[in-house]
């Protein structure tokens, strides 16, 4: 029942927030209901109910043989647990923010919240795929709704892109269905097709570019600076935070175990696409003057390596993928309110026009340079552990691949360093002349995710042995 | 027996007293006023959906000419929800009309048409029944009397359904001419397959596709909906439509059965054919009642890949689309009848920052309009996902494929008009619409269709279970 309530809860919050008649109802609701959630995603992982809680099942469209089937395994917990983090996080840093619409605004991310938590929990793949889109609809108006300047444009590739990708992975379900032997949705009947390698492969690359788009691997990357520029902020905490990790989430859960010999065959390709991607987007990540794109490629660039990392097929690398899904949520989603904080202060986020922060606002600047060493993986910071983990398994894959995706560390320091110093350093411009620090609830919020930073750098045990599960189950597959 | 004749005929029946009650009111000496014209007949058609739910039986009756079961009901009932709809939307633009009797005659009787030609067991009673749904409908058309579009839109209409008509006729009279019979119980045991049978049988389909305007027989079509009053295009866009397409799947299914291996060909081409060209001729449109006109188009190309499955998930997910379509359609042509009534503004361009004048009217239009396109949560994703489920049990993946484009190409449509609707400045926008209890109401049926059919999965389950295949 829990695994329903997770679906539940934010969904009825949703709705409800679409009724509230003031700013503040909007706001206190829909924290209320992510914290709610928040605790209630604690409550599944602890099993103080008792783990059957965490799993239901109900009939759903039974001429086809589709269930209503969710739960949570190891890998559902910790992204639910992602999910859930990251809503109160990014309610509590808007809260004191003024939007047009708060009701509808709220609602909708509520209601994107729904969909996450849905594709996360759903073991029935029609289910897994009416989630899939029921997301993309609330990204879709809150960008389109919200955004910047360019914001149509962009949000209109931004839909067909993904909507591409899904109709696509929507044939590859169906020809899957009708291989499998009792012509079932569930995922338990999708492990056990027997398709000739040329069946897999086609079934393989349908699912596969749908769950690339949305990672996203080059080359299918080029909607994402632009939705990730154009999207209201709070909206790109989500997108970049949660959202991405749908695609990782998906090619762990219905891609590998579902084609391993597929898997297998095609790693050579989606490796080497990764890492191009890695170094492509570092170097794009250099030359950007704007805080959000080089945020946006150097998200491109961990996206990389993660994708490479499963197709690695080494179990060291898999359980590094799976820290790491949780921890570049966090250090994206930190980088990302210092983005903001900077922009709703200053007015601009070009790093050209900004300087000499550190001064005005040494509680910013200390948080700032923390998140960003996490996210180039200085050991200590969470992100190390799963980056370390992440190359070994590409190394143990092959050598020469390590060391060019190598490059990208290197790259990312370059670009992460530049970003602390025009921002911090130097002398002060007339635009940041007005700064002023953090605001108490903000800094609060920081300060959590710099702990949470320090502690799963320094002990990233409970995240492993959560998804340790999950890690057995994909490895076993892809080595049967 | 008098007794099974008022309950099997109970739906052809009911609309024929209404028709009456309505005709002696037309010819009696009290002058009603509009409202109260409008009133009446929303009750009793209100009446006449409800009265559809109880007392059924299945049987036939006057020697095999006429025959009736669950999915028949079922099918009928459906059609009376989409006319007491289209009568609700009706109401803003009959306010202050001259004629509102003579429109519910109309309708009553086309409704009737169709009644019979939906429980026709013979090809002549089929044919009987067409006429009677056809003829009213070119006369609704022509129904804004002072438009010379309208009359425009009717000659069409009457003109291309003479054709039709003819071409179904021709195909009916070869077919008696090799087999001998015109039953629908006799005829799948005489067909061999034979030349003059499959020519017949090439023209009968024609009609059929005329009819439900697949591509190449729907040139009328786009025209008609222009030029024919919001209203009446969207009976007969869904309503009439809707008739057709369960006659055809029952038919294909049933009489034409010794057939498959030939229909199903040509099923796979008309659909992959209408799905394109209507798609792309969709994307080029300017005036809002054309683009959901050749919209609908292509809308039928996905139901004939559900047709195409010829098994029992090909019959249910053809009704249940239409089911889904009677909410979806009928909520977009809804707010444009409302719109078009009030402001006389029919162009895509004109519901550019629709949003910041009528909120609630631009959600209803989102709302159909990501239905229409098939995406989730709505019920249009269901459906679309059902016909596809039904097409790819016979595991043609391209014609999977090809509709799963289409899908895309169809949402970059429906999508410019969510975004004119809610992202697009304009400096005059439509200004706030006003609607009365009635478009209320049909809004609320709408939205309400439009999400419970999808997610309450029950609806298909009972579809599913009285529907055939082989």
């Amino acid at each position: 029942m829990i695994a329903l309530f997770l679906i539940l809860l934010p969904l009825i919050g949703g709705l409800a927030t679409f009724f509230a008649k003031s700013n503040s109802g909007a706001k206190n609701i829909s924290l209320f209901v992510s914290l709610l959630t928040l605790l209630l995603v604690i409550a599944g992982i602890s099993g103080i109910f008792g783990s059957s809680l965490n799993f239901y099942d109900s009939a759903w469209i039974t001429p086809l043989g589709a269930r209503f089937t969710i739960g949570l395994d190891g890998m559902s917990k910790m992204l639910c647990l992602l999910t859930a983090i990251s809503f109160p996080v990014v309610f509590g840093v808007v809260y004191n923010n003024k939007y047009p619409q708060p009701a509808s605004f709220f609602g909708l991310m509520l209601l994107l919240q729904t969909g996450l938590m849905g594709v996360f929990m759903a073991t029935d793949c029609l289910l897994f795929y009416f989630f899939w889109e029921l997301a993309l609809i609330p990204a879709y108006f809150l960008c389109s709704i919200w955004g910047g300047d360019k914001r149509i444009k962009v949000t209109f590739k931004f839909f067909i892109y993904t909507f591409i990708g899904s109709l696509l992975m929507l044939v590859g379900i169906l020809y899957i269905y009708f291989k499998t032997p009792d012509h079932s949705f569930a995922l338990t009947s999708f492990y056990k097709i027997k398709l000739s390698a040329a069946e897999e492969n086609f079934a393989f690359l349908l699912f596969f570019i749908a769950f690339a788009i949305k990672m996203p691997v080059f080359p299918f990357h080029t909607w994402q600076p632009d939705t990730y520029e154009q999207a209201p902020t709070p909206v790109t905490m989500i997108l970049s935070g949660v959202m991405v990790k749908m695609g990782l989430f998906a090619v762990l859960r219905w891609l590998v175990p579902v084609f391993p010999a597929a898997s297998t065959h095609f790693s050579h390709i989606i490796i080497l696409l990764s890492v191009i991607g890695m170094v492509y987007a570092s170097l794009i990540a250099i030359r950007q003057d704007d805080l959000k794109r080089l945020i946006a490629y150097s998200s491109i660039a961990h996206i990389g390596l993660m994708c490479a990392a499963i197709f690695s097929a080494q179990q060291i690398g898999i359980e590094g993928v799976m820290i790491q899904m949780f921890n570049h949520g966090i250090n994206v989603i930190g980088l990302w309110i210092v983005a903001e904080v900077i922009e709703t202060q200053l007015g601009t986020r070009k790093l050209s026009e900004l300087g000499g922060l550190a001064s005005k606002a040494p509680a910013l600047a200390i948080i700032l340079v923390v998140m960003a060493l996490a996210n180039i993986a200085l050991p200590l910071t969470n992100a190390f552990v799963g980056e370390f983990m992440m190359f070994n398994g590409l190394f143990r894959y092959n050598v020469w691949m390590a060391a060019v995706a190598g490059i990208s560390i290197i790259l990312a320091a370059v670009y992460t360093l530049n970003m602390i110093q025009k921002i911090f350093y130097g002398e002060t411009t007339v635009v940041t002349d007005g700064a002023i620090d953090l605001a108490m609830g903000t800094k609060i919020i920081l300060v959590v995710l710099v702990v949470l930073v320090l502690a799963l750098g320094i002990y990233p045990q409970p995240i492993l042995q959560l998804t340790s599960d999950t890690v057995a189950a994909v490895f076993s597959k892809f080595h049967s | 027996m008098l007794n099974d004749f008022f309950i099997l005929m109970k739906f052809e029946l009911l609309p024929a007293v209404i028709f009456f009650v309505l005709l002696f009111i037309k010819v009696g000496t009290a002058e009603l006023s509009n409202a109260s014209i409008i009133r009446l007949a929303n009750i009793l058609l209100f009446i006449n959906l409800v009265a559809g739910f109880f007392y059924n039986k299945d049987g036939g009756m006057f020697g095999d000419m006429f025959h009736t079961n669950a999915l028949i009901v079922l099918q009928k009932s459906i059609l009376n929800l989409g006319i007491f709809i289209v009568s609700l939307q009706a109401e803003a633009w009959l306010r202050t009309h001259k004629h509102v009797i003579e429109f519910y005659l109309l309708l009553l009787s086309s409704l009737m048409g169709m009644f019979f030609m939906i429980s026709g067991a013979n090809l002549l009673m089929f044919y009987l029944g067409l006429e009677l749904a056809t003829i009213p409908l070119a006369a609704l058309a022509n129904f804004d009397l002072e438009k010379r579009k309208s009359s425009e839109a009717a000659m069409k209409l009457i003109m291309s359904s003479a054709f039709s008509s003819g071409l179904l006729l021709f195909g009916i009279s070869l077919m008696y001419g090799t087999t001998g019979t015109l039953g629908f119980a006799q005829l799948p045991a005489l067909l061999n397959g034979s030349n003059l049978q499959v020519f017949a049988f090439v023209l009968l389909f024609a009609g059929f596709a005329f009819k439900i305007s697949v591509v190449p027989f729907h040139l009328w079509t786009a025209d008609v909906y222009e030029g024919a009053p919001v209203p009446v295009t969207s009976f007969l866009s869904v309503v009439s439509k809707g008739a057709f397409i369960f006659v055809f799947a029952s038919v294909l299914y049933t009489v034409f059965k010794p057939l498959a291996d030939t229909w199903y060909h040509m099923l796979f081409l008309l659909s992959v054919l209408t799905m394109v060209i209507g798609n792309l001729f969709a994307l080029r449109q300017q005036n809002i009642k054309r683009m959901l006109a050749f919209s609908s188009i292509a809308q039928m190309g996905f139901i004939l890949i559900g047709i195409s499955g010829s098994s029992q998930a090909g019959t249910a997910s053809a009704v249940y689309f239409v089911l889904v379509y009677v909410f979806t359609n009928l909520a977009a042509f809804g707010v444009v009848a409302l719109v078009s009534a009030q402001t006389g503004k029919e162009d895509i361009t004109d519901y550019k920052g629709f949003h910041a004048t009528n909120p609630v009217l631009a959600w209803v239009l989102a709302i159909a309009l990501f239905s229409l396109a098939g995406v989730p949560p709505t019920a249009g994703f269901f459906g679309k996902f059902f016909l596809i489920m039904a097409g790819a049990a016979k595991q043609n993946y391209w014609l999977i494929t090809i509709a799963a484009l289409n899908m895309i190409v169809s949402l970059y449509y429906y999508l410019n008009l969510v975004k004119a609707l809610f992202m697009d400045a304009n400096a005059s926008p439509v200004p706030k619409i006003t609607f009365g209890v009635y478009a209320k109401l049909a809004i609320v049926i709408c939205i309400a269709g439009m999400v419970l059919s999808g997610l309450a999965s029950v609806v298909y389950e009972y579809i599913y279970n009285l529907s055939t295949g082989f």
